[in-house]
């Protein structure tokens, strides 16, 4: 039912995957997401839509391999399934016309802004897009950012490639240079902080798109929430893109952390329980 | 329950046919039809007797409460028969499983949204009455409510496998990963020729219970975690999703969602302790449940009000602060249980499970046009009627009332059926 239609090897660990979804696809916004499962035994994982191809039906993630169901899913092959697709999730973006959005992205960051990029630029806003990598080897859409732009810029940290240093020296500039309308943002956590630190002092509005630390909490189910300024906010359904000035990321942060400390004691328990049930067997083959 | 005692007990059941008054069945099954076959030995009649007012007897046979007649029937061992447990052989024993004989089919299409006890009551009631149905489930997986909030033990999944797979054979069109309101449009769905469309989506966002602290890592819904268990099958090799759960676990929250939680954490080897506001007489399930639980190593700590959630630097759970209670018993005899000053004891715990009840199922829903929510989420309708503002759209169980039983659920995906029977043919 979503069979793999195109795949496309980004990088060594980065793969791009077209998924035939003919439900889906007309239904989709910018900023929305999907939850994708392998297979009946994987996880149910949310990924931001890189494109929505209306002719063909079909729409495309980006899928990082960095655990086994994503390994298993960058294994996959053209004309495979996957077993379950569900979404649109979130509420999109809005789409009008602003005057100068500046979008900003790192590494696999950038899937969120492809769509949006499109978008705004489509509804007359001059759309600067602003991609950081860590070097070369690790850059990817490139182009498709650079055609859905007015105008690109890419930063390298290793200073291998055109311009050195990270997505602040450009976003510095376009904010002294012109009047803009809203940054939106899909970046690390520490570049978030320095990203909003340097847009307030202009007193510009900041969207950032929160999937990838909402996905580090644990697994997602629909009516999976945090609770933020004493109210549940829901993923699923008030989306994944916020306002930075209304939303309160630090208490977000620490939520993600205290999830992740928690599942890493759990899975110590694990390991020491296993280990513990080792050695019993071991002493009882060499004790009787 | 083998197939002689199933028959020597029907007999004397129908024997003392006269004396007894009622069988209490709230579906309004004849049992004594349903017994005069099986006592002459023929399963598959009673079975298909069964299944014309009760459209899951494998369900009902294992979950809904004993309905014993107002006239207590022993057998000869001198115990009392149970009704339940006839229907559940018959359910589990019947060689029917081919598609019953129904009237051709009807030219009138019905989409209804969502496969748990409402929506299968319906759309059973609407296969055999010839009109072709769909059914459209969000998740992946089948079954709604039945297939993640009840244990194995209490219900094994084959059972809601072979009511899906009859359903299926008779005509019932199933659709994984449809969520209304999302990659399905109502008005999608009124635009094409269907007749009707029934909102059966339930309720599955879990209420949070207020207390301070609640946001700390570790502590879970017991619906989310039903959810992980069944549906992603946390914890079991090889699926892949992780079962988060610590050595020592504290359920805030009676009832029978709450106890089969305990006894499935038993079953991972987790020590249990459920905290409950009254005494042992307000545990809100059966005697029977009760024991086995307590046999099954579960504490259950009585006179107790969770207060706050005790997490440490970490932001994980370490313990759940309670208010001891006591009772006080008024002049006209009424219990009330009062917070005993100065009185409050932590319980330790890796883990807290909620259960604060449940909101109707329409985070998905609630931009559509038309439709009327109320301030918990649940959907407006017609008094006394499951027919709501919007033409051709009807809805029942859980998403209209969140807090019905299985077999009102049960009944309310009937008696929407039957009301939306009425409606297209007038």
């Amino acid at each position: 039912m979503f069979q793999i239609i195109g795949k496309q090897n980004l990088s060594p660990s980065i793969k791009r995957v077209d998924i035939k979804a003919d439900n889906l696809v007309s239904k989709f916004k910018p900023g929305q997401f999907v939850t994708v499962m392998v297979d009946r035994f994987s996880r149910n994982i949310p990924y931001n839509v890189l494109d929505v191809d209306w002719r063909r039906k079909c729409l495309s993630i980006v899928c990082e391999e960095n655990d086994p169901d994503t390994v298993k899913m960058g294994a996959m092959k053209i004309n495979d399934e996957f077993f379950s697709v569900r979404g649109p999730f979130g509420a999109g973006c809005p789409i009008e016309k602003q005057g100068t959005i500046v979008c900003v992205g790192e590494e696999t960051g950038l899937s969120s802004l492809v769509m949006l990029c499109r978008s705004l630029k489509q509804v007359g806003n001059k759309v600067v897009g602003i991609a950081g990598f860590e070097s070369r080897k690790n850059s990817i859409l490139e182009n498709q950012l650079r055609l859905n732009c007015t105008k690109f810029y890419v930063m390298y940290k290793d200073g291998m490639h055109e311009r050195r240093g990270d997505v602040l020296i450009p976003l510095k500039k376009i904010l002294r240079e012109e009047p803009v309308a809203r940054v939106y943002v899909d970046v690390g956590m520490r570049t978030l902080e320095d990203i909003r630190a340097i847009v307030e002092e202009k007193n510009v509005p900041v969207s950032a798109n929160l999937l990838s630390l909402l996905a580090e909490r644990g697994t997602f189910l629909d009516t999976s929430h945090v609770i933020v300024n004493g109210k549940k906010y829901f993923p699923a359904v008030e989306g994944v893109v916020v306002d930075l000035a209304a939303f309160n990321v630090k208490e977000l942060v620490r939520s993600v952390h205290s999830a992740q400390e928690y599942a890493a004691c759990r899975r110590r328990e694990i390991e020491l329980s296993a280990r513990s049930s080792v050695s019993a067997r071991l002493k009882k083959f060499i004790w009787g | 329950m083998t197939r002689g005692e199933a028959i020597e007990n029907a007999k004397i059941y129908l024997e003392r046919e006269r004396s007894v008054k009622g069988d209490g069945c709230p579906l309004g099954t004849d049992i004594f039809a349903v017994l005069r076959p099986l006592a002459k030995n023929d399963v598959g009649a009673a079975f298909e007797k069964l299944l014309e007012t009760n459209p899951l007897p494998g369900i009902t046979g294992r979950l809904a409460p004993e309905m014993y007649a107002e006239t207590q029937v022993f057998n000869k061992k001198g115990n009392r028969i149970s009704l339940r447990a006839i229907e559940r052989f018959l359910a589990d024993n019947s060689n029917i499983r081919k598609p019953a004989e129904r009237a051709p089919k009807l030219k009138q299409k019905i989409v209804i949204i969502g496969s748990g006890p409402t929506g299968l009551s319906a759309a059973s009631r609407f296969i055999r009455h010839g009109y072709q149905v769909t059914v459209l489930e969000s998740s992946h997986v089948l079954g709604g409510s039945l297939s993640y909030l009840y244990p194995v033990f209490r219900l094994p999944a084959r059972v809601v496998e072979s009511v899906l797979s009859y359903l299926g054979q008779s005509g019932v069109e199933f659709s994984t990963n449809a969520i209304l309101g999302r990659d399905v449009a109502l008005e999608e769905l009124l635009d094409k020729d269907n007749s009707a469309v029934l909102l059966a989506c339930g309720a599955g966002v879990p209420k949070s219970l207020g207390l301070a602290g609640e946001d700390a890592a570790g502590v879970v819904a017991v619906e989310d975690f039903f959810k992980l268990r069944h549906w992603m099958k946390a914890g079991i090799p090889p699926y892949a999703t992780p079962l988060e759960v610590g050595q020592k676990v504290v359920i805030a929250g009676a009832g029978e969602k709450a106890f089969d939680a305990a006894r499935i954490m038993v079953r991972l080897g987790r020590a249990v302790t459920i905290v409950i506001e009254g005494s042992e007489s307000h545990l809100g399930v059966d005697p029977e449940m009760a024991r086995l639980a307590a046999e099954e190593g579960i504490k259950v700590r009585t006179f107790a009000r969770p207060k706050k959630v005790l997490a440490d630097q970490s932001g994980c759970v370490k313990g759940l602060a309670c208010q001891q209670l006591d009772y006080r018993i008024a002049a006209n005899g009424a219990l009330h249980i009062v917070e005993e000053a100065d009185a409050e004891f932590t319980l330790e715990a890796d883990t807290v499970l909620t259960t604060a009840g449940v909101e109707a199922d329409t985070l998905f829903l609630r931009g559509t046009a038309g439709l009327q929510f109320g301030p918990d989420g649940a959907l407006g309708t017609s008094p006394g009627s499951a027919a709501t503002p919007v033409r051709k759209v009807f809805a029942a169980g859980r998403v209209v009332a969140p807090s019905l039983t299985l077999m009102e659920r049960i009944m309310a995906g009937i008696r929407a059926a039957a009301e939306i029977e009425g409606f297209i043919t007038t």
